[in-house]
């Protein structure tokens, strides 16, 4: 292929990224190219390239890029972003090229709205490529973060300077708001590829940067809300369930901190944190019984159960190696009544399993061993 | 996910197995892929009708998606496509329905002639939407008669359903109602589960 035609499609991709600020997906589509038309197709909002010229351009541009490299030769920046855009559509995990965006977008040639929507594109169609998501953290601390000038340290300044405090309040706002959509987006991403850690990852990380603009029980509320239904649509993904485990620990620490003033801002039915931990023992109880045959729910569960009973159950005897017989079955005469009863909650569950002949039936056998040996019951 | 990806109503004739009613909900797949998605999905539904005796119910599982087939006495045929973590005797429980419903709103005599866009039968894109949360619409039919769960053969993979010498590759290679961008992408997508695919 000639390079005008390669530097024609590469500038057609550009053209309509940069006229669309709407597109939602990119794609390659097949086709072999037969007839003679442009291989760039837009369609709504969607963008497709198809896949004959894919492997022609990209080494073409691909050697552009690595040849500006050598040379340190920038006359125009906005060939050297053309290129490097269309190689990370075919590429993403080319972290050479995220290094060239993020210099060019430090020293200022190059917008972050332009990344955030690249990026988006491009989780359309790698929804697990863990550089997209290390790319837009940057931007968040380097680029988005810094150009609000309250913000700068990444702390708020309350009341610092009454005259800015208004700006303080707009930066915050349009930070939650930066924020909010980044959920929206990890819930895009886990849902198109199944145990999509990086997405979860992310999402923990937009979480813990919500510490700094206040209204922690919003956040929560919302999030406790989300995670719940989506644990109950994708029942065998540890991923979504190491989550909600976070999400309920630190929940549990910022009521006792103080920051969040109540558990009834989350949830009004929950009155303690021990009724926190017994609510999810329930509700995953329900989601066991139905969906059977999924160790990711058993594993979620033996995480409940260790906290409520560091809850429950703090007794002093408690060591790494087994009781002694007679101590154990003082054990047994010294628990207190809530923690007994998850425990015949436990058996019940156990033999629920048991003569269903299927895998269901291990993992009921595995959670007694498991009670045995670590609840030593 | 607990997911319901298609339903289809099939005739199951003495040579090959024809598609009456076929709905679909592939909002996940990517836009340009749906249609390679869903030709392959029409696909399984009919090879695998084809390979299934009367009064049987079967469960496939292939890779992550699990193929749900039941053929009445009468050659009717019903196939849910669901992932793996949609329960499969909930799944069964709903080919039980839809066919029962569509036996009584379709008469049997239109089943071995009629072109699917010419049937008359426009519930099938609701039951899917309504299915999708197993919970809420299995307990709604539950007090009707439960598909015993020991009725349902179960296979690991889709090979087992295919008779002796048969290979998927090749129905793939010469299937006519597959185009040939989907089959590029059945071969792609093989490649690509042939290995970890972390990151």
């Amino acid at each position: 292929m000639e390079e005008a035609t390669c530097e024609r499609i590469v500038k057609k991709i550009d053209m309509v990224i940069s006229r669309d600020p709407h597109l939602d997906e990119f794609d390659i589509v097949f086709a072999l190219g037969e007839v003679n038309r442009s291989p760039v197709i837009t369609l709504g909002h969607k963008l497709g390239l198809e896949s004959w010229c894919v492997k022609h351009v990209y080494a073409y541009a691909y050697a552009k890029i690595l040849h500006a490299r050598k040379t340190k030769r920038h006359d125009d920046p906005a060939v050297l972003f053309r290129w490097t855009q269309f190689c990370l559509l075919i590429a993403p995990e080319v972290a050479t090229f995220w290094n060239m965006r993020k210099m060019m977008l430090s020293q200022g040639l190059l917008s972050a709205d332009t990344d955030l929507l690249l990026t988006k594109l491009i989780l359309s169609r790698k929804p697990k490529c863990m550089e997209v998501f290390q790319h837009r953290k940057w931007l968040y601390t380097n680029i988005i973060a810094k150009a609000l000038p309250h913000q700068a340290n990444g702390a708020p300044h309350p009341n610092q300077d009454n005259q800015n405090g208004n700006f303080d309040h707009l930066d915050s706002e349009f930070m939650k708001e930066f924020l909010f959509s980044e959920l929206e987006l990890c819930g895009w991403t886990s849902e198109k590829h199944q145990n999509n850690y990086h997405s979860w990852n992310h999402r923990l990380w937009v979480l813990q940067q919500f510490a700094m603009h206040g209204d922690l029980a919003v956040v929560y509320r919302s999030e406790y809300e989300t995670s719940h239904c989506w644990v109950s649509r994708h029942v065998s993904e540890h991923s979504g369930l190491h989550y909600l485990q976070y999400l309920i620990d630190s929940l549990a620490s910022l009521v006792k901190e103080g920051k969040i003033a109540s558990l009834q801002e989350v949830d009004p039915s929950i009155e303690s944190i021990e009724k926190l931990y017994l609510r999810e023992l329930e509700f995953n109880r329900d989601l066991i019984e139905e969906y059977h045959d999924h160790e990711a729910l058993f594993c979620h569960r033996r995480f409940l159960l260790l906290r409520l009973r560091d809850l429950l159950y703090p007794g002093p005897q408690r060591t790494s190696t087994p009781p002694p017989p007679a101590l154990k079955r003082w054990c047994v005469e010294t628990v207190n009544s809530e923690w007994s009863a998850v425990l015949l909650g436990e058996k019940a569950l156990v033999n629920s399993c048991i003569n269903t002949n299927t895998y269901q039936e291990t993992l009921g056998e595995k959670h007694t061993q498991w009670l045995n040996n670590i609840l030593a019951i | 996910m607990v997911k319901l990806f298609a339903a289809c109503v099939l005739h199951k004739g003495p040579d090959n197995a024809k598609i009456l009613k076929a709905a679909y909900d592939l909002q996940q797949f990517g836009f340009f892929q749906r249609g390679s998605v869903q030709e392959f999905m029409a696909f399984t539904s009919k090879i695998i009708t084809e390979r299934s005796n009367e009064c049987s119910r079967q469960s496939v599982k292939e890779q992550d998606y699990m193929c749900h087939v039941y053929v009445r006495s009468d050659n009717l045929a019903g196939v849910a496509i669901t992932d793996h973590e949609y329960p499969y005797r909930v799944a069964h429980n709903m080919l039980n329905q839809v066919l029962d419903d569509f036996a009584a709103k379709v008469p049997s005599h239109f089943w071995p002639v009629t072109e699917e866009s010419a049937i008359p039968y426009t519930e099938l894109p609701n039951t899917l939407a309504k299915w999708q949360n197993p919970r809420e619409a299995d307990s709604l039919t539950r007090v009707q008669e439960e598909v015993e769960e020991t009725k349902i053969i179960l296979h690991k993979t889709i090979n087992a359903v295919l008779e002796r010498g048969e290979k998927l590759d090749d129905l793939v290679s010469k299937s006519e109602n597959l185009s040939l961008q989907s089959k590029t992408f059945y071969k792609t997508a093989r490649k690509t589960n042939s290995c970890c695919s972390f990151g």
